[in-house]
């Protein structure tokens, strides 16, 4: 067990360096300069080059990227070039809305995604079976923008439910900050919902046509039984892998749904980080999104053990 | 040839025609002739506005992204002069004015008992300290340029400043207007980028990163009874759709800045909210790389003038709205001269002008667009279509803001391009050979010279004239149209700016009606 955690440690390691020094690679070959975008297109040159030197852009690429990797070692993300505030508490700002706003996706992914899944495979070529492949397809289909807007002039232009995008901070109102995560978190975690739905469906039916489960209804093991303690059991280890992955996905899907709905999250902030070349910004977010997947992998890994008494690592 | 372009009649095609009555249609429909006042201003309310893009910084001395002097020019930083909802000078901290006839001094007398939003008075060390930074290269403050000829700047009182020229500069006095002039108190420094301190109708509260700023009425405002507005909220969305949605929902009472023609279709439809639309300074070019073959041949680019359906192009990039124009200035700007009628639509003109200078049977360009302007991408798209009609060959190719600022902008390195120049009165750029038009041309600097040491009102009118005919004789770039200004409002708010100027969303006079 300790080899095998210092070996995940080491390679957690050097996948968020690698992450990070691809970031900086990308930004670095790509056209841009930050601090002429800071300036906008009527600043002088002469002005230009004095905004350059006050952010060390004018060293070599080489003496920036060292600078930051030691930094980094330190636990320090460094400042951000545009807002000039440091990154790490910019993200943390961010964290706020994104992680809530993932969470109740993935929860609100699970919550459908499974027992529709579970339904869909006891009756399977039902009309209900049907329904809920269908369900499935159009789901994954729809474009997570589009549901956003659709959800917007439904809920909040029609029916004014909810508020049409933009976020009430946790300290100031938790009812008002839940209640301006809801339209997002619909918009960003049905279409998970929906390749869960199937994933799930697909999972159950292999463990339907078991052996086990034969002998289980055949020495009379009420149906609801065999469903929670055989079916779902084994089908969960498929489950798990792809609620896993399927957070990776949200986090993606993340930075769409929240510039639709104008949430001040990480989404938005890597994305404004991009367009401005603010290349400390985007390393810094891409080690922070490096570590949660990492995080998340090696979280799924555990429950693997747990789940499957079979599986152990060494 | 050029007097005959002058006096060539404007030759509309018909379908020209039907689509400017289809732009009047349309025009008409949304019934723009929206009162301006309708009653006693009331004083009190939040209004909430929404802009498409979030500044880098708040500070105008620190940045000419318009996303920050729309929030910040007037509502919270004011300059000694102001340029007022017509387009006129009117004073701002400075309560009056001196120029001496040759243009070489200049005398503020300055407002008294005015506090900056800390509490600290406004007095003359405020503006040298200002402007001692602002005319140093080195600063990195945005355009020295417009501070260059300042030799001296003298403060006998706390409440004059004397301004000693190098050389003669009529257009000082515009400059100082702009967002780049705003005085902050003495001393403040970096701050100011996130925390702006000025002497505005209203003081800045909080900037929430990737969500909107908040300003809130400053009482000690030096203009009695105003703001009206107890406070106002910038709020960021990005997405047009999500603008409109939002105003719809009542989240938000109006939505400013880049305002596009779709957006203001859809909310003059919905019941309780109005659209007030005017002119701009927004220039909309296809501008041309005037250091490359074929285009730095001056028939090349005078076919691709004739080429162009500016109407057509007006109706396909902005509904009709807008209005054409034929040189690097706009109606919105104080010595706009028509140009428009030396390259009429005439595609058998520009298909002789290219077998004059060689190319019978055209050639190939790129044309690059900036992705994130719809309106500069649409443009761009009609009016490579018309070039091809008369031979010219267009590759188009989408680019990325980052990257048209820094390889087309920056290094020149491009055939064609569409982008809106919203800055006013920058004609300025055309005596620039480094700018990115690469136009060299020593009759431009002389006009541009002598506008500069001209001192009267009509003087600087008529060599503003010839600098307009000047660039459009050698067709430099083609000027397209003027971008239209729109606010989309709930119809209970009053006070808005009827014309733009000045790219900023100045609420000192917005009101709810009660």
């Amino acid at each position: 067990m300790q080899v095998y955690l210092i070996r995940r440690a080491i390679t957690f390691a050097v996948t968020v360096w690698l992450a990070a020094s691809l970031a900086f690679v990308t930004l670095l070959i790509i056209p841009g300069n930050p601090a002429q975008i800071i300036l906008g297109i009527d600043a002088s040159p002469s002005a230009v080059a004095a905004v350059e030197r006050a952010l060390g852009l004018d060293e070599p690429p080489m003496v920036r990227y060292l600078r930051w990797l030691g930094d980094l070692a330190r636990l320090d993300l460094g400042t951000s070039l545009v807002y000039g505030v440091p990154v790490g508490s910019l993200i943390a700002e961010r964290l706020r809305v994104t992680l809530p706003l993932t969470i109740m996706a993935l929860v609100l992914a699970t919550v459908l995604g499974v027992p529709l899944g579970l339904f869909a495979a006891r009756r399977r070529g039902s009309w209900a079976d049907l329904a809920a492949t269908a369900f499935a397809q159009i789901g994954i289909a729809t474009p997570s923008f589009w549901l956003g807007i659709f959800l917007i002039l439904v809920f909040a232009v029609n029916l004014r439910w909810l508020p049409a995008g933009g976020f009430t901070p946790w300290s100031q109102n938790p009812g008002k900050a839940f209640l301006s995560l809801v339209l997002p978190a619909f918009a960003l975690g049905l279409a998970r919902a929906a390749s869960l739905t199937r994933i799930v469906r697909s999972a159950a039916l292999e463990v339907l046509s078991a052996d086990y489960i034969r002998t289980a209804r055949a020495k009379g093991v009420p149906e609801g039984v065999v469903i929670r303690r055989h079916v779902l059991r084994n089908a969960l280890i498929a489950v798990a892998t792809v609620i896993s992955l399927e957070t990776a996905q949200l986090l993606a899907g993340a930075i769409i749904v929240e510039n639709v709905f104008t949430l001040p999250g990480l989404g938005t902030l890597v994305l404004n980080a991009v367009s401005n070349r603010d290349f400390p910004l985007v390393q810094g977010i891409v080690v922070c999104i490096a570590c949660v997947i990492l995080v998340l992998s090696l979280v799924t890994d555990i429950l693997y053990a747990y789940l499957d008494p079979r599986i152990r690592y060494s | 040839m050029d007097v005959g372009n002058l006096r060539h009649p404007h030759r509309r095609s018909r379908l020209g025609r039907v689509i400017a009555v289809l732009a009047m249609a349309a025009a008409l429909s949304l019934g723009l002739l929206v009162p301006a006042m309708a009653q006693q201003p009331s004083r009190g309310g939040h209004l909430t506005i929404a802009q498409s893009a979030e500044p880098p910084v708040l500070d105008p001395s620190a940045t000419t992204a318009t996303a920050a002097t729309s929030i910040v020019h007037h509502n919270v930083l004011e300059g000694l002069v102001k340029v007022d909802g017509n387009g006129n000078l009117v004073p701002g901290l400075a309560e009056s004015w001196t120029v001496s006839p040759d243009a070489t001094e200049y005398v503020f007398r300055l407002r008294q008992g005015v506090r900056f939003h800390n509490g600290q008075p406004f007095t003359s060390a405020d503006v040298k300290a200002k402007f001692e930074v602002a005319r140093d290269p080195n600063s990195g403050h945005t355009n020295y340029l417009y501070y260059e000829n300042i030799a001296a700047i003298e403060t006998p009182d706390d409440y004059t400043v004397i301004f000693r020229m190098s050389e003669p500069d009529a257009e000082f006095l515009y400059n100082l207007a702009r967002p780049d002039s705003v005085i902050p108190p003495a001393g403040y420094g970096e701050a100011q980028r996130t925390h702006p301190i000025g002497t505005g109708p209203f003081r800045f509260v909080e900037w929430v990163r990737g969500s909107h700023v908040r300003l809130e009425r400053f009482d000690g405002y030096y203009r009695p009874g105003l703001p009206y507005l107890d406070g106002v909220t910038f709020r960021f969305i990005a997405d047009p759709n999500a603008q409109v949605a939002a105003l719809l929902a009542g989240d938000i009472d109006a939505i400013g800045g880049a305002v596009t023609a779709e957006q203001a279709f859809r909310v003059q439809q919905a019941p309780g909210f109005k659209v007030i639309e005017g002119p701009s300074t927004s220039t909309v070019v296809l501008a041309m790389n005037n250091s490359r073959a074929p285009l730095n041949d001056v028939r090349v680019r005078r076919a691709i003038n004739h080429a162009v359906n500016k109407e057509e192009v007006m109706v396909g990039a902005e509904f009709g709205f807008g209005q054409v124009i034929g040189s690097h200035m706009t109606p919105a700007e104080p010595y706009y001269a028509d140009m428009t009628e030396m390259y009429p639509y005439d595609p058998a003109r520009a298909r002789a002008f290219l077998a004059e200078a060689g190319y019978p049977n055209g050639f190939r360009l790129t044309l690059s667009l900036p992705n994130s302007y719809t309106y500069a991408v649409r443009a761009g798209e009609i009016m490579a279509e018309h070039l091809s009609r008369v031979g010219i060959q267009v590759d188009i190719e989408l680019v990325e803001w980052a990257t048209w600022l820094s390889r087309i902008f920056g290094q020149a390195d491009y055939d064609l391009t569409v982008i809106g120049h919203a800055e006013p009165m920058d004609i300025n750029i055309y005596a620039n050979p480094n700018y990115y038009f690469r136009y060299d041309s020593p009759e431009a600097r002389a006009l541009l010279a002598e506008a500069r040491s001209t001192g009267s009102e009509e003087g600087r009118r008529d060599v503003y004239r010839r600098l307009q005919e000047h660039i459009a004789r050698d067709a430099v770039n083609v000027w397209v149209y003027a971008r239209p200004y729109f606010i989309l409002s709930r119809t209970d708010l009053y006070g808005w700016w009827e014309k733009l100027p000045m790219v900023i969303t100045d609420v000192t006079e917005v009101y709810f009606a009660r």
